[in-house]
């Protein structure tokens, strides 16, 4: 009874979030039609690649948001495996949903990209083995969370491929260091960057335009997964 | 604008994808909320009538 009162507690108590959510929306929105023109406008055409290499701006912040993302489950699920807590579960599951669906237009994205520049849709090479690896990992997870024979069987099985399943993500991030790879170095590394300045500028208003719909689309997923929770609580409380 | 298609294709993608989501969660907020609520109205008309 007092885990359902604490729970019950916990999603009514989100209305500051809702307001959060509205800024977010409303900062994040002008920002996307800011990222467009900087990347379609004002950066400049890669000498090499052409305009296709304004993929990149898109690419990449997919990328690192899917990342983001699967840190939070990580983050997220050890903290439910020592609290039990169904915030913490609820934000793991929608923080590997919407990982996944960064990590989806990361890869096509990329596929897209490489198609011109490498000649094929798609290579095995290192670093887009180890994602698609990644990919199907969070597929799993959403998998067994949803065929689970119990919701609270799920969560704690989920939970802990979720810890597992994160060691891919510096395996991805490292991929082109360690092995031969058709990708290229990082070109924006802490104390190295190696673009000229308005691709730079483009990139980090792209980087911060989808990290902010990151959080917001986390925010209104993480809402939704609590609200689930309360109406089952409240569905096994009515009989 | 050389391969202009493939960056097209790329926007499609990003674009179209995040705003069907973005559609499809709202959705579904919308529809959990209203359950709630008329959870808590048939909650709250139990509670009545026990009174």
């Amino acid at each position: 009874m007092a885990q359902i009162t604490a729970t019950v507690q916990s999603t009514r108590s989100y209305g500051w979030v809702d307001k959060l959510s509205q800024v977010l929306a409303f900062v994040t929105l002008p920002l996307m039609a800011l990222t467009l023109y900087m990347t379609l406008i004002y950066a400049p055409t890669d000498a090499t690649q052409g305009d296709v290499q304004r993929i990149f701006y898109y690419h990449v912040p997919t990328a690192w948001n899917g990342f983001l993302a699967f840190f939070l489950v990580f983050v997220a699920s050890v903290v439910y495996l020592f609290k039990s807590s169904r915030f913490w579960d609820a934000l793991a599951r929608a923080s590997a949903e919407v990982g996944l669906v960064f990590t989806t237009i990361m890869i096509i994205t990329g596929s897209l990209w490489g198609k011109p520049v490498w000649g094929t849709w798609w290579s095995w090479d290192p670093r887009m083995t180890t994602t698609l690896i990644l990919w199907f990992i969070y597929l799993g997870y959403l998998m067994l969370r949803a065929y689970a024979p119990s919701k609270q069987q799920g969560a704690r099985y989920a939970a802990v491929l979720g810890i597992v399943g994160f060691v891919d993500v510096p395996i991805v991030y490292m991929s082109t260091k360690w092995w031969r790879t058709l990708h290229p170095q990082q070109v924006v590394e802490p104390g190295q960057v190696s673009m000229p300045p308005e691709m730079l500028q483009a990139f980090m208003v792209s980087l911060l335009a989808f990290t902010l719909l990151f959080i917001w689309i986390l925010i209104i997923r993480t809402r939704i997964a609590l609200i689930e929770d309360e109406l089952e609580i409240r569905s096994i409380e009515n009989g | 604008m050389d391969n202009f298609g493939f960056l097209f294709a790329a926007l499609l993608v990003v674009w179209i994808g995040i705003f069907v989501y973005i559609y499809y969660i709202g959705q579904k907020l919308n529809d959990l909320r209203q359950q709630l609520s008329e959870v808590e109205i048939r909650e709250n008309q139990n509670t009545k009538d026990d009174q």
